[in-house]
């Protein structure tokens, strides 16, 4: 009898003591973190920033006494953006380096391979910027997206013609060219709603991913009369676009996706100027409060180069988010409070640079962006709108499909 | 009409980049009977180069390019003395191993060197269209167009004419007796790896320029070359560039005809079906040299 009592006095020492190591991956002095990156394979230009930007983030915060005393760690894998060693890399952040939660990821590829991993293992993934809607539809609670979406900016082109630019479907003819691929299609989605929505005709023109002659899409839209054309891939196959345009004496309006607000979009040089592009973020040019942050933390790291990067508050954006509600769930810190506690920020304040919002059920953080022009003469891109949300909106739109 | 034109035209401008990459592998296999597979690469580094000598080094386009022709000619050598020549005699296997290893090595040294993403590239044509039998051609296009048919004519006649290019000839046909009959066959070997290189240097200069970009990815480029060369034949000059124009024109129609019906892989489908068809006809390639072989 004795010693049931001595065995249930230690049990129950152990319980009471344990709250503050209970987690995977928080011990009194840390909070272990993890990510996948492409460090050496096609991707390896993203995994870098990605890499970079986490490191200043965990340093900054780290300066300052870490999260309620503790001190942030990561462990980083090389995934090589290939979905099978994705799974590997997976594999040994969770069982290897026994991470609290896996944070700042990307790749369709990638991130599909490892989704029903993170739901079954319970790691909170924050969050991934894979730009497939599976990612948040349907939801699942460990899985959290944040990016662009061009099934929204599609609907937003549309929009816009519609009712910013007066255009009927009798003086306007829409046009989608896509790379071959779940992001293009996406797209082209997009556009095919809102088009049978407002009554224009659509034109799509695929390419494969990697081309980079896209004369006979080109031909297809010039020779259909398309007048307003929607763009979904990379920014430098853009630039191809306009020359290729140009060339054959096609003058469209272009809305280049998020990924042409970019740098080498200017590759194409005047002919860039005025067309129209889609962002969730904040521009550098507007000198907000969360750019002046990332101006003053990269430089003092020596990341200089970073801050040339457009998309770099989409990565500050939702690690800033990700550090707000650590600190919220204050010393008795879990996975599950973790989540519900990010489902209860509202109105995250970016400084400026876009919004990210979630809910319960709600998996997908972007819901608003603004439309901007290219000025190629001072190589930056303006907002010509303010924050909008496309017309017809997810998930409701799901039953139009 | 008009589109047929257009499209016409912008096929015969990539069937020229298809030329010039084809013109570099049959050159290698005229002369020494290898096939060498970094010849994509080789395109891709002398594309880089010249991007350094304008880029970085701040040369005037020409004077780069120039002096990019220069260094990647000696490299071409230097390769050709270091990586190939110590395998010669070796199984063809052997052979096309060390191309191979020697094609993933480049590919490595420029991510190493340049960085993996996409650099812009200088390059020095005005984008204003030039017109051409109602169609519209841009001067980077033309430029290409009339560069490959400058080095097809300058081949031809090279090898026909020239001591050096009946040497790469005989050397091709037998190298023993081209060694007995006095030729310098290691001369024969180094030549034709320092011409390939520059025509490769050629064809990466005007791809860069098409694209704005120098990219590690160029190099698959040189793999839509491949059905070029066996349509063509593989030790025939002519056949190399006809066979990439044929292939550069075929993949643009394609591209526009058939991708309503076939969806948007098909320009790239087109190329392997052309090759396909033809092997059935003419198993040595349009203009290949007919081998038989009496038992």
């Amino acid at each position: 009898m004795k010693r049931i009592f001595v065995l249930a006095g230690i049990l129950l020492c152990l319980t009471v003591a344990a709250p503050a190591a209970s987690e995977v991956g928080v011990t009194d002095d840390t909070i272990s973190l993890g990510t996948f990156q492409d460090l050496s394979g096609p991707g390896a230009y993203l995994g870098k920033i990605c890499t970079t930007a986490l490191n200043v983030w965990i340093d900054n915060i780290n300066r300052q006494g870490g999260i309620h005393g503790r001190k942030l760690e990561l462990a980083v894998e090389d995934n090589k953006y290939d979905p099978e060693l994705t799974k590997v890399a997976f594999t040994k952040l969770v069982d290897r380096h026994k991470v609290f939660a896996i944070v700042l990821v990307y790749g369709s590829g990638p991130c599909t391979a490892v989704k029903d991993d993170i739901t079954e293992k319970k790691v909170p993934t924050f969050p991934t910027m894979a730009s497939v809607e599976s990612m948040y539809d349907p939801p699942s609670r460990y899985l959290f997206w944040y990016a662009c979406n061009d099934e929204d900016n599609a609907i937003m082109m549309v929009d816009y013609i519609k009712a910013d630019l007066n255009l009927g479907p009798d003086k306007a003819v829409i046009g989608v060219c896509y790379q071959d691929d779940e992001w293009g299609k996406s797209a082209l989605e997009g556009a095919r709603l809102a088009a049978d929505q407002y009554g224009y005709k659509l034109v799509e023109a695929p390419y494969k991913k990697g081309s980079k002659n896209l004369n006979p899409q080109v031909m297809k839209l010039k020779a259909r009369g398309v007048t307003h054309c929607f763009y979904a891939g990379y920014a430098p196959v853009y630039a191809v676009l306009l020359k290729e345009a140009n060339k054959v004496g096609w003058k469209p309006k272009f809305f280049g996706d998020y990924v042409t607000v970019d740098p080498r979009t200017f590759a194409a040089e005047d002919l860039a100027d005025g067309h129209y592009h889609f962002f969730n973020l904040g521009l550098r040019n507007e000198n907000t409060e969360g750019w002046k942050e990332l101006e003053e933390l990269f430089s003092a790291a020596g990341a200089e180069k970073m801050l040339d990067v457009p998309l770099l508050p989409l990565l500050w954006n939702s690690m800033g988010m990700f550090e707000t509600a650590l600190r919220k769930v204050g010393t008795d810190l879990t996975r599950e409070k973790l989540i519900d506690t990010i489902e209860s920020i509202d109105n995250f304040d970016t400084g400026g640079n876009g919004y990210i919002d979630y809910g319960p059920g709600m998996r997908k953080g972007t819901h608003q962006y603004r439309i901007l022009k290219c000025n190629a003469e001072k190589k930056i891109f303006e907002p010509v709108t303010g924050w909008r949300e496309p017309s017809l909106k997810w998930p409701e739109r799901e039953k139009l499909k | 009409m008009e589109i047929f034109l257009q499209l016409f035209i912008t096929g015969l401008a990539w069937g020229s980049v298809y030329a010039c990459i084809a013109l570099g592998f049959v050159l290698i296999f005229k002369a020494t009977d290898i096939f060498n597979f970094a010849q994509p690469e080789l395109l891709m580094l002398g594309a880089y180069t010249a991007l350094t000598m304008v880029a970085w080094f701040n040369l005037p386009f020409f004077a780069g390019f120039a002096i990019s022709l220069i260094v990647m000619g000696a490299a071409g050598a230097v390769l050709e003395m270091i990586v190939v020549r110590p395998m010669v005699g070796e199984p063809v296997l052997a052979i096309i191993m060390v191309t191979l290893g020697l094609a993933n090595i480049l590919r490595g040294m420029v991510s190493l060197i340049w960085g993996p993403e996409e650099l812009p590239f200088p390059a020095p044509f005005p984008e204003t269209p030039v017109r051409i039998f109602g169609a519209y051609c841009s001067p980077a296009e033309l430029y290409t167009i009339i560069a490959a048919g400058v080095l097809i004519t300058g081949f031809i006649l090279f090898f026909r004419y020239s001591s050096m290019g009946v040497s790469m000839r005989a050397t091709a046909e037998d190298t023993q007796t081209a060694f007995l009959m006095g030729i310098n066959v290691k001369r024969v070997f180094t030549a034709s790896w320092v011409i390939a290189a520059l025509v490769a240097t050629v064809g990466g200069v005007f791809l860069a320029s098409f694209t704005s970009y120098a990219a590690p990815l160029m190099s698959f480029y040189g793999l839509r070359a491949l059905p070029a060369i066996i349509l063509g034949g593989l030790d025939s000059i002519p056949g190399a560039v006809v066979g990439g124009l044929i292939i550069g024109v075929a993949e643009n129609l394609a591209g526009f005809y058939l991708e309503p019906y076939f969806g948007s892989g098909m320009n790239e489908i087109t190329a392997f079906l052309i090759v396909l068809i033809v092997m059935m006809i003419r198993p040595y390639g349009l203009f290949g040299s007919r081998i038989i072989e009496r038992v």
